[in-house]
């Protein structure tokens, strides 16, 4: 614009800014990544990924990362429709304990779980007798996955079914249409971008999550390593190609998870209203 | 369907310290099958509240909803067979026009539900009702406001319901979209014969389209009736003022030569006969188009401000500096002369916030 050319920083310089930091922080440290992941060729960065103790913390991630997204995606999609659709006293509190996990530090929380779960724990005693293991275990991995990811889809969603107000479901109830025939087909089908994005997200989270899981997994290679946790086990042990190929995976993982989510962001705004329910 | 609200009452109950608040207060009237009422009355007043509360969208604590003699509050909302449109239209947009306006029957249990060739012909006839023949492809973004508010209604019709509810349909609608929208829903009104309740905040949509108007105020009906009798005999000030333009004349009633009459404190308005009622205070109200002008009897002076729909716009300044509009039926002419008093016979005269009688 002109009035951008006349006074203050000029539009061309302001573009170029923002891609040298763009480039700097955000496309050269992925691409320094897989760059020493081929440091010595393809074939042995796969090599490496095929590692049994590489190929359990890949599963084991993929495992507890499907699993937390499923319960995160249905508790957050309920929460943030209790929390936008009715007027309740603590109302307000519990949406800001929505977001206490993004403000807590990954590792506090772990130290959390551990001082509950864990065999000195609270509840350490009772855990033990009734045979249940849930620290240094993949229990203890889920729920710390759980807790950290838990914000991204009710944070996603609240917004939006606040604006969407009552008045589709009122009109659906009016036309004789039950609760769960509301929810599945006129909520959910109104707010599935936020949905899907809030899911993309948790499952970008969850797979890169290392603070939380990383105390209470206990770290022990091949049995509760999950893919952050190994890399650093490798990177630790000088075994800096596998580190990095395992790197170079977990950053494709989530850079297309952010991808699909972005495709369907555009998609979502050019064609708002012409895809077919979720249902 | 008849509906016969009796005594409902609606209170929330005031947060940190402060009073309940009745939102309805014991509500009593009755809308005749098949008549069009609409609820009337400033915002505030607890319109909407009564609709919802009658769509049994909205809770309250005390008295009946009557349908047809029968108690509404034991029917789930399919037995109710309601259709309302919001005034936000609440389309469904992830639909099509066509499965928004089938929804209430795809929904219905299998053995309720008509066959989908019998939903189809359906939707194609309500289609054809709103104007919108071939436009059940279309989705709802795709729609202008005109549009989507009639979308709505086929919604509500294909139901078959037996009252229909509008909460301010034509409020988000432009001016002329809305005078077009109006007639044409009191048409269709006209030719289904549904029994109709309408909420407005705006008195002239509610003279455009019902035939019974309830005037609600802050929780309360002050008055129901129909436009011409409201107007004839408005229970109070406020009914008069909210359905048009008044003019206010505070006097007296008092006893000159054996006959009572009414003397206005300002002296250009002249003094005229009243019957029943007792030497007091009084206000006379009544309408720009009520008052003459007359020559002679009085210091009032006058200038003319066109034409407004057939009638003489004239404005009318007292020595005293107070001036308002006068409207002249077609047959008066202005006043030759500059000096003129008002000839306010014509008002309604009320004392303490009621209606005291009317002048012949």
């Amino acid at each position: 614009m002109s009035n951008g050319r006349t006074k203050g920083l000029p539009g061309l310089s302001l573009a170029v800014m923002s891609w040298m930091i763009v480039i700097l922080i955000l496309i050269i440290p992925p691409i320094l990544i897989f760059a020493e992941a081929l440091h010595s060729g393809f074939v042995a960065a796969i090599q490496n990924l095929l590692m049994p103790d590489a190929l359990m913390a890949i599963r084991l991630t993929l495992f507890i990362t499907v699993i937390a997204v499923s319960i995160n995606a249905i508790c957050g999609t309920l929460s943030a429709w209790a929390l936008s659709k009715y007027r309740f006293p603590g109302r307000a509190l519990l949406i800001s304990l929505i977001e206490l996990p993004i403000s807590v530090s990954p590792v506090v929380s772990g130290l959390i779980w551990l001082l509950l779960f864990g065999a000195q724990g609270w509840w350490g005693d009772f855990l033990i007798r009734h045979n249940i293991t849930i620290a240094f275990a993949w229990p203890g991995i889920l729920l710390a996955t759980l807790f950290v990811t838990f914000p991204y889809v009710a944070r996603t969603l609240l917004p939006l079914m606040e604006q969407q107000g009552r008045d589709t479901e009122e009109a659906a109830a009016l036309l004789g249409a039950g609760f769960w025939h509301i929810l599945l087909h006129i909520t959910l089908p109104e707010a599935r971008w936020a949905l899907v994005s809030g899911i993309l997200l948790t499952t970008a989270r969850a797979m890169g999550e290392f603070g939380a899981v990383s105390v209470i997994s206990g770290h022990i290679p091949g049995m509760t390593e999950t893919m952050p946790l190994h890399i650093e086990t490798l990177y630790n042990s000088y075994q800096s190609v596998a580190a990095f190929s395992m790197a170079a995976l977990l950053a494709m993982m989530a850079m297309g998870t952010v991808g699909v989510r972005a495709l369907l962001e555009a998609r979502s705004h050019s064609t708002s209203g012409v895809v077919s329910d979720l249902t | 369907m008849s509906v016969q609200i009796d005594s409902l009452t609606r209170r929330i109950s005031g947060r940190s310290g402060k009073p309940d608040q009745l939102l309805l207060d014991s509500v009593s009237f009755t809308v005749e099958d098949g008549s069009f009422a609409a609820l009337v009355g400033p915002s505030g007043a607890g319109k909407t509240t009564l609709l919802r509360a009658i769509a049994g969208l909205d809770p309250y604590q005390s008295g009946h909803i009557l349908a047809d003699g029968q108690a509404m509050e034991n029917l789930n909302p399919r037995e109710r067979r309601i259709g309302f449109v919001f005034q936000s239209y609440a389309l469904f947009r992830h639909m099509t026009v066509a499965r928004n306006i089938s929804f209430g029957l795809d929904i219905l249990p299998a053995s309720q539900r008509p066959s989908s060739d019998e939903i189809k012909r359906r939707v194609e006839e309500l289609l054809e009702l709103i104007g919108l023949p071939n436009m059940g492809g279309a989705w709802p973004h795709q729609l202008s406001g005109g549009q989507r508010q009639r979308v709505a209604l086929a919604r509500a019709l294909a139901i078959q319901p037996r009252l229909l509810l509008l909460d301010e349909p034509f409020g988000a609608l432009d001016p002329v979209v809305r005078r077009r929208v109006r007639s044409w829903v009191r048409d269709l009104h006209e030719r289904l014969g549904l029994t109709t309740i309408l909420v407005t905040h705006d008195q002239d949509e509610a003279l455009a389209v019902a035939d019974f108007l309830v005037v609600m105020q802050n929780g309360k009906v002050v008055q129901t009736g129909d436009g011409t009798s409201l107007d004839a005999h408005p229970r109070t000030p406020f009914i008069l003022e909210f359905l048009g333009e008044t003019l206010t004349f505070p006097g007296h009633c008092t006893i000159q030569d054996g006959q009572a009459v009414f003397v206005p404190d300002d002296a250009n308005a002249m003094s005229f006969p009243v019957s029943n009622i007792s030497p007091g205070p009084a206000e006379a109200m009544l309408r720009p188009h009520e008052m003459l002008l007359v020559e002679e009897k009085g210091t009032a002076t006058w200038r003319s401000l066109g034409n407004r729909n057939g009638l003489s716009r004239i404005e009318a300044r007292t020595t005293e500096g107070r001036h308002f509009e006068v409207l002249l039926p077609p047959g008066h002419t202005p006043p030759a002369d500059a000096r003129v008093g008002f000839d306010v016979s014509k008002a309604r005269l009320f004392r303490n916030g009621h209606l005291l009688n009317v002048a012949e």
